[in-house]
C-alpha cells in the first residue's frame, strides 16, 4: 500500500498520466516481503524498474538506486504499457529480415 | 504504423547522484542503520501482533481465511529483518510461498499449515535454540514447501 492506495494501481497511474510528463517515467523500486505467484507478473506488467524482496539494508536499497540511476535502458510507451523496456535480449529479426551473419554471407557468395 | 514508442528520458536520479551535495553515501547509509536500529523494538511489537493474528487464524476454519492468514504471515516476514529475526523472516517467507499454493488450490491442509505455525512460534525466540536446531526448523519447512509444490505439479 502507498499512501492508502493499492501498489500496482498507483504505479500504473503514475505511467500512464500524460499530463505530468515530467514524472511518470520517475524510476520505481518495488519492495515486498514476498509476492504472491499472480502479483509478479502484474509488478512487472506495471511498469516497475526494480522489485526487490525484503528483508533489505540500506546498503542493498543504495546499490538499487545506483544501479537504477545509471542503467541506460530505453522506456516504451504503447496503448497498454508504460515503462522501462525490459528485454534483456535481442529477438531474432523482425519477420522478411535476415540474420546479418546469413545476409552477410550471401553477400559474399554473390560477389565471388 | 505503430503504436510503439521507445525513447529515452531525463534521468533526474543519475543527475541527483552526480551532483555534490546533500550528504556521503557512508553517512547516509549509517544513519539509516541508526534509525532502523531504532525501529527494531517497534517491528518486534508488531510482530506480536501479527503472530497472535496467525495462532487464531491457524486454530479456525472460517472462509477467507488463507487470505487473511497471507497477510498476516507476509506482514511478519517484512518486518523480520528489522527487529533482528532473521530466521524468522525466512520462515514466514516459507510459509507465505506455501498459503499461495494453498491459495491456487483453494485449500491448504491443516498439518501443514500447523507446522508451520508452530516453527513461527520457535523461532521468535531465536536465542533458545543452537544455530543447528535453528536451522533444522527451517529445512523442515522448506521440505514441507517442497512436498507441497510437488504435489500441486502432480
Amino acid at each position: 500500500m502507498i499512501g492508502g492506495q493499492d501498489t500496482f494501481p498507483f504505479i500504473r497511474g503514475l505511467r500512464q498520466n500524460a499530463d505530468d510528463e515530467h514524472n511518470r517515467f520517475a524510476p520505481v523500486i518495488l519492495l515486498s516481503a514476498h509476492s504472491a505467484s499472480d502479483k509478479v507478473a502484474e509488478a512487472r506488467d506495471c511498469g516497475i524498474n526494480f522489485f526487490v524482496a525484503k528483508p533489505i539494508s540500506p546498503m542493498v536499497i543504495m546499490k538499487r538506486v545506483l544501479w537504477v540511476a545509471k542503467n541506460t535502458r530505453q522506456c516504451l510507451e504503447t496503448p497498454s504499457y508504460a515503462g522501462p523496456d525490459r528485454r534483456f535480449r535481442n529477438g531474432s529479426p523482425p519477420p522478411g529480415v535476415p540474420e546479418r551473419r546469413r545476409a552477410n554471407a550471401y553477400r559474399v557468395e554473390q560477389s565471388a | 504504423m505503430s503504436d510503439i514508442r521507445f525513447f529515452t528520458p531525463e534521468n533526474r536520479l543519475a543527475a541527483a547522484i552526480d551532483d555534490p551535495s546533500g550528504m556521503l553515501v557512508d553517512d547516509a547509509i549509517a544513519e539509516a542503520d541508526r534509525q532502523l536500529a531504532l525501529a527494531a523494538v517497534e517491528s518486534a511489537r508488531k510482530i506480536d501482533e501479527s503472530l497472535e493474528l496467525i495462532y487464531r487464524l491457524s486454530a479456525q476454519a472460517a472462509p477467507g481465511r488463507l487470505d487473511a492468514l497471507y497477510q498476516a504471515v507476509r506482514e511478519v516476514a517484512g518486518l523480520a529483518g528489522l527487529a533482528q529475526l532473521t530466521e524468522l523472516g525466512r520462515a514466514a517467507h516459507t510459509f507465505c510461498s506455501l498459503i499461495d499454493l494453498g491459495q491456487a488450490k483453494g485449500t491448504l491442509p491443516q498439518d501443514q499449515i500447523q507446522v508451520n505455525v508452530d516453527v513461527l512460534r520457535l523461532l521468535r525466540r531465536p536465542e533458545r535454540f543452537a544455530d543447528a536446531e535453528r536451522k533444522a526448523l527451517l529445512d523442515n519447512l522448506n521440505g514441507v514447501l517442497d512436498k507441497a509444490r510437488r504435489t500441486a505439479a502432480a
